[in-house]
């Protein structure tokens, strides 16, 4: 669900205020029956998928009986045949997915590049659905899948209830962006659901709720006006625009998620930590532990896992080619793979140069081996977001091409940089900063301290309260759209 | 009990911060508190000015900055007050705003820009904030979902806000704003912003005035007759293109507004002008110059027009 859209906020309003009387009045009469409560998350869960975007409902709706009832035929076959429908299962959603978002990539752009002419003929002609990918389709079908392949290999296989999967799938606050919950994690808390409106869990909801907000509408979107795509020629702002939307794109998808978790938590759901501070990071494994945790775990143990199989000598280059087909989940353009591949081949340089370089480092008792690792991590993010953020490939090369000049990082040109911004843009700039490094310092202090998340800082009685203030004070009053919603 | 105090914090919290906001918003400090000061301001001299007849400019800051009242009370020899404000209130708020102020006699000269003109529902950004902020909220009917997200943000100073507001006070030891300039008896601007961000560009109309603008401009024009005042409507001098399809649009327009009331226009240019020095920050906004060249050249078409 777009959070940053206000009629997410009143359709929420406008369908729970009365459901909620009618609930409450129906159970101090005793009329309220337990399964109301999931036919009650059910329709708003659709209701609010409706207001979003009434194509990628109607995809949805079809994927979900077409699930349903697959999963239901399939855990009532044994051996060959279970897995031949949880194949096809898997091959008809990968395909959905690959006909909405990667068919006019692989015509124009792949295709496009042997037979002449070809994109634009594609191009004039109107093939339905083409026109923009139905938003949460990357996540939900990664869900649904995921749903399957854990339904195929549990040990129980005991009868899902249609209602059961509709609350999995369709669980408003994460079925457009995530995070990709699991069976194991998700279903349990989905099943008989019964809505938990406690003080304790709006109280843990206000704090998440107060956290993701703060993200998202102070940072993410007060950096983003100031991320300039089309500066090729001074490498010293090449860097810092690639800095900026390292720190936007982490702010607008961890605000997302944080939002997503606090209302989660109101109906007394919890939901995975899709990031784990990630930018304190000291190497890019330990990064990837961090970042967008559940689509790197799907990756693990649907892709990379069984590509692997038994082939343990072969890891590296299986790793390789997760991590690309990572990049090209993202978005279907040749940037995307490209960032994959690059942190692919980050990971294979960390694996056999890593530890004598460790080694060397630690060593060494004046170069705070820490701070480096965690600075070549995060320079190495930095220039990541340059692949991730430039969908434009021909001014990628370019803005490469000038980053490896060394005469580019001339005294003038760091003065160009200096004086970009005017003054009140650059002192907002500044302000937004100050208030982003300060929450990434807090992460780190979290980090430290080891509680139960890294956000135990943050979302303290206190320090979330003054993020809502912060937030009513400082929040952009044109959102910026969100990033992972184009994928 | 300790939980629901906890849990009231919440909103006690929430509700403090958004009060602080909206009185930086709406009362003393930001953009829209010195647009509703500006209106109260020129509203009070409407009020104050009796005449038997009166001229009263009607619009957004395309007719702010572009009349000078004074000079037009002086060669008509009518009491003109310019009661223009800011097109982002959207026409439909902007015309219920001055209603009350019309009386017997009045003639109401509307120069809508074509923001105003073109715009399909009647609302801007600042519609909701500003009916609130003036103390009628939902005036000119904003739809509820508008007018809720509108009231929501009015409490919201932002962070740019914020710190133009910080540097403004350690530079200029006050708080300013794009309307927070004094204006004249007349209710004319008395500050010129110059151009400074960008080059000049010839501003194209790609629309010709809208159905519901159109609808709007018929039904406010019944609201002031039934006062006993007259409308005239005139079009706005703006630094365009004079492309086919522009002067095309304007033409439409002109010809349109013209079967509601007399419109004041220079049949040749159709008012669009092809030099950027007669402007002031805006392809609406003139300087000193220009307002004074304007003027005169209204109050010929004025004369000509031959209304009482």
């Amino acid at each position: 669900m777009n959070f940053s859209e206000f009629s997410f906020w009143w359709v929420l309003l406008l369908f729970a205020i009365p459901y909620f009387t009618v609930r409450y009045v129906a159970k101090s009469l005793n009329l309220w029956r337990g399964v109301f409560d999931a036919v009650g998350l059910a329709v708003m869960s659709l209701f609010l998928f409706v207001n979003a975007s009434k194509s990628s409902f109607a995809i949805f709706m079809c994927e979900i009986i077409f699930n349903y009832i697959m999963v239901w035929l399939m855990l009532r076959q044994e051996k060959w045949q279970a897995k031949l429908i949880a194949t096809v299962v898997v091959v008809i959603d990968i395909a959905i997915l690959a006909y909405f978002k990667y068919l006019n990539f692989f015509v124009e752009d792949v295709l496009g590049l042997v037979v002449p002419g070809l994109a634009e003929t594609w191009q004039s002609k109107s093939i339905p659905g083409m026109g923009s990918i139905p938003p949460g389709l990357s996540f939900y079908t990664f869900q649904m899948v995921g749903f399957v392949v854990d339904s195929y290999t549990s040990r129980k296989k005991q009868p899902i209830a249609a209602l059961d999967y509709v609350n999995f799938v369709s669980f408003f606050p994460q079925v457009v962006a995530g995070p990709i919950e699991r069976r194991a994690d998700l279903f349990p808390q989905i099943e008989n659901f019964r809505f938990k409106l406690t003080f304790d869990n709006f109280e843990s909801g206000f704090r998440w709720l107060s956290l993701g907000l703060f993200m998202k509408f102070v940072l993410a979107d007060n950096i983003s006006p100031y991320i300039k795509l089309d500066q090729v020629d001074n490498p010293w702002l090449v860097w810092f625009f690639a800095f900026l939307f390292t720190l936007q794109i982490y702010f607008d998808f961890g605000g997302y998620s944080f939002i997503a978790v606090g209302l989660g938590k109101f109906v007394g759901v919890k939901l995975t930590l899709n990031f784990l501070a990630p930018y304190t990071s000291q190497s890019i494994n330990e990064f990837w532990r961090r970042w967008h945790v559940t689509l790197s775990t799907w990756f693990r143990d649907y892709v990379f896992l069984p590509l692997m199989g038994k082939n343990m000598k072969y890891a590296p280059f299986y790793l390789f080619i997760t991590f690309t087909l990572s990049g090209f989940w993202h978005g279907a353009a040749w940037n995307f793979i490209l960032w994959g591949a690059y942190h692919g081949l980050l990971l294979l340089v960390l694996r056999y140069a890593g530890r004598p370089f460790y080694k060397f480092l630690g060593q060494q008792k004046f170069l705070m081996p820490q701070f480096i690792s965690w600075a070549l991590t995060f320079g190495s993010v930095i220039l990541g977001c340059l692949f991730f953020m430039e969908t434009n490939t021909g001014r990628l090369m370019q803005k490469l091409l000038v980053l490896i000049t060394p005469w580019n990082y001339s005294l003038s040109n760091l003065g160009e940089a200096l004086t970009f911004f005017n003054e009140n843009g650059a002192a907002a700039l500044v302000f937004t900063l100050f208030l982003s490094i300060g929450l990434l310092l807090m992460e780190q202090i979290g980090v430290w301290r080891q509680g139960e998340t890294d956000y135990d800082l943050l979302v303290s009685p206190w320090m979330s309260r003054v993020l809502l203030v912060l937030t009513i004070l400082f929040a952009a009053n044109t959102p910026s759209p969100f990033i992972y919603f184009e994928f | 009990m300790n939980k629901f105090f906890k849990l009231s914090s919440w909103f006690a919290i929430a509700g403090l911060t958004w009060g602080v906001g909206y009185f930086y918003n709406a009362r003393y400090g930001g953009e829209l508190s010195w647009l509703r000061m500006m209106y109260e301001e020129k509203i009070a001299i409407a009020k104050e000015v009796q005449a038997p007849q009166r001229i009263l400019i009607v619009g957004g800051s395309g007719a702010h900055y572009t009349v000078d009242a004074k000079l037009m009370q002086e060669k008509l020899g009518i009491p003109t007050i310019n009661i223009a404000t800011d097109g982002p209130i959207g026409l439909d708020v902007i015309l219920p705003s001055v209603v009350d102020v019309i009386k017997k006699g009045d003639i109401v000269l509307l120069i809508p820009e074509y923001l105003l003109l073109l715009d399909d529902d009647g609302f801007g950004d600042r519609s909701g904030q500003f009916g609130a902020a003036i103390g009628k909220p939902g005036l000119g009917n904003v739809p509820p979902k508008q007018l809720a997200q509108d009231l929501m943000l009015l409490g919201i100073p932002t962070l740019k806000s914020a710190t133009k507001s910080s540097l403004d006070v350690v530079q200029k030891g006050r708080l300013t704003g794009y309307y927070s300039d004094p204006v004249t008896a007349n209710g004319d601007p008395t500050v010129m912003k110059k151009r400074t961000k960008s080059e000049w560009w010839s501003l194209t109309i790609k629309d010709s005035v809208s159905p519901h603008s159109l609808r709007r401009i018929e039904q406010f024009k019944q609201e002031v007759e039934a006062k006993g005042a007259t409308l005239v409507l005139g079009l706005s001098w703006i630094y365009g293109s004079t492309d086919t399809k522009t002067i095309s649009n304007i033409r439409k327009t002109a010809t349109e507004l013209g079967k509601i009331a007399p419109v004041l226009y220079d049949k040749e240019t159709l008012n669009v002008k092809t030099d950027s020095s007669l402007f002031a920050d805006t392809h609406y906004h003139l300087n000193p110059d220009g307002r004074r060249t304007r003027t005169s050249e209204l109050v010929e078409q004025f004369k000509a027009a031959n209304i009482k």
